[in-house]
């Protein structure tokens, strides 16, 4: 676990509404796990229930985070990243407002600004996605 | 695992993963050209050698390998050490 | 039948050929989901773009789908609401044992953005 959680808004270039990370727990070379609390507004949510493109914008997003924190202590902005491909993407449930998602991300290869990862998502502890995406950073 | 049983593998799991006839597949052929490589697709192989060889290739080191001559060479290399 | 972004786009016109249905789409460069997606440099999120296309098999099904698995989806080119405003949506389902399977693709000034292999689901799981 990181001692000092990254301020969010340095590490991600998405803002609201559709911003979908709330904290950064941990994060290294080659992983991060990220979390959101669903909240009430969420754009994904409609009739108490978040949606499968909300788990896999938060993924998404986990994904971009995890490219920020490699940057994170050179002062620079978070590069825009684009999501590349996804594969393997299993939804096994939909959470509801006021769940808290928790993803693991880990780096599996990287190629030029393309990177490939492999990420599990859970709600309040059960797990409700797997998916496997790539992420290209736009060109500085 | 010698030279030629490095070749052998590396061809076999290219072909497979990239559905391409291995016949297709030379020593000095491109490598991004041979198996229609796109940016995307660039680290589907990196993640495959990975899997298969335990040999991360950095992107510093990515660009040198253009052919598959450079990629038999640099697996040796890293194999070996 | 319910569908969330109902600000993302609005369908002009679909027609069905050979098991393939066509809807032409107008996107809305005025989505309030642009302030965030990227703040001075307005990009259509994939998700959205997916999310989309769900809604069009829901349309070409009557019932709503929801995504149980995403084999394959690749972005091709991005898609922003200035440079894309007319799209095409290209949706063909298939039924399978207890899903239907999704093919589906984005077109726009001829060219593919999108394309997505997908099973879709009437009766996802909802946590408790």
């Amino acid at each position: 676990m990181l001692e000092q959680q990254p301020d969010i808004f340095a590490l991600i270039p998405q803002r609201p509404p559709i911003m979908m990370i709330d904290t950064v727990i941990d994060a290294s070379d080659n992983h991060i796990v990220t979390q959101l609390t669903i909240q009430e507004d969420n754009i994904f949510v409609e009739n108490n229930i978040f949606h499968e493109a909300g788990i896999i914008e938060h993924i998404a997003q986990s994904a971009a985070a995890f490219a920020g924190w490699q940057t994170y202590n050179s002062g620079q902005p978070p590069r825009i990243g684009y999501i590349g491909e996804i594969k393997n993407c299993h939804i096994h449930a939909l959470p509801k407002q006021s769940h808290q998602l928790q993803t693991h991300l880990q780096l599996m290869a990287q190629a030029g600004d393309v990177s490939l990862v492999q990420t599990q998502t859970t709600a309040n502890g059960h797990i409700i996605a797997d998916c496997q995406m790539k992420i290209s950073l736009k060109a500085q | 695992m010698n030279k030629q049983e490095l070749i052998a593998k590396v061809n076999a799991v290219l072909a497979e993963e990239f559905e391409v006839d291995e016949a297709i597949i030379t020593p000095e052929a491109n490598i991004k050209q041979t198996l229609e490589l796109d940016s995307l697709s660039l680290v589907d192989m990196v993640a495959l050698i990975d899997n298969e060889f335990a040999v991360k290739i950095p992107t510093t080191e990515l660009s040198k390998l253009q052919t598959f001559e450079a990629l038999y060479n640099y697996l040796e290399e890293k194999t070996n050490a | 039948m319910a569908y969330i972004l109902p600000s993302f786009y609005s369908i002009q016109s679909s027609s069905t050929e050979n098991e393939q249905t066509v809807f032409r789409i107008c996107l809305n460069d005025n989505c309030p989901v642009y302030e965030g997606h990227f703040v001075d440099e307005p990009v259509c999120p994939g998700v959205m773009s997916i999310q989309m296309l769900v809604e069009c098999a829901s349309r070409v099904a009557q019932k709503t789908l929801y995504i149980d698995t995403i084999k394959q989806c690749r972005f091709y080119a991005l898609m922003t609401p200035k440079e894309h405003q007319l799209i095409t949506a290209h949706i063909q389902l298939t039924p399978q044992d207890t899903s239907l399977l999704l093919s589906a693709s984005i077109v726009a000034n001829e060219q593919t953005l999108l394309s997505l292999k997908a099973l879709l689901t009437e009766q996802p799981s909802i946590l408790s």
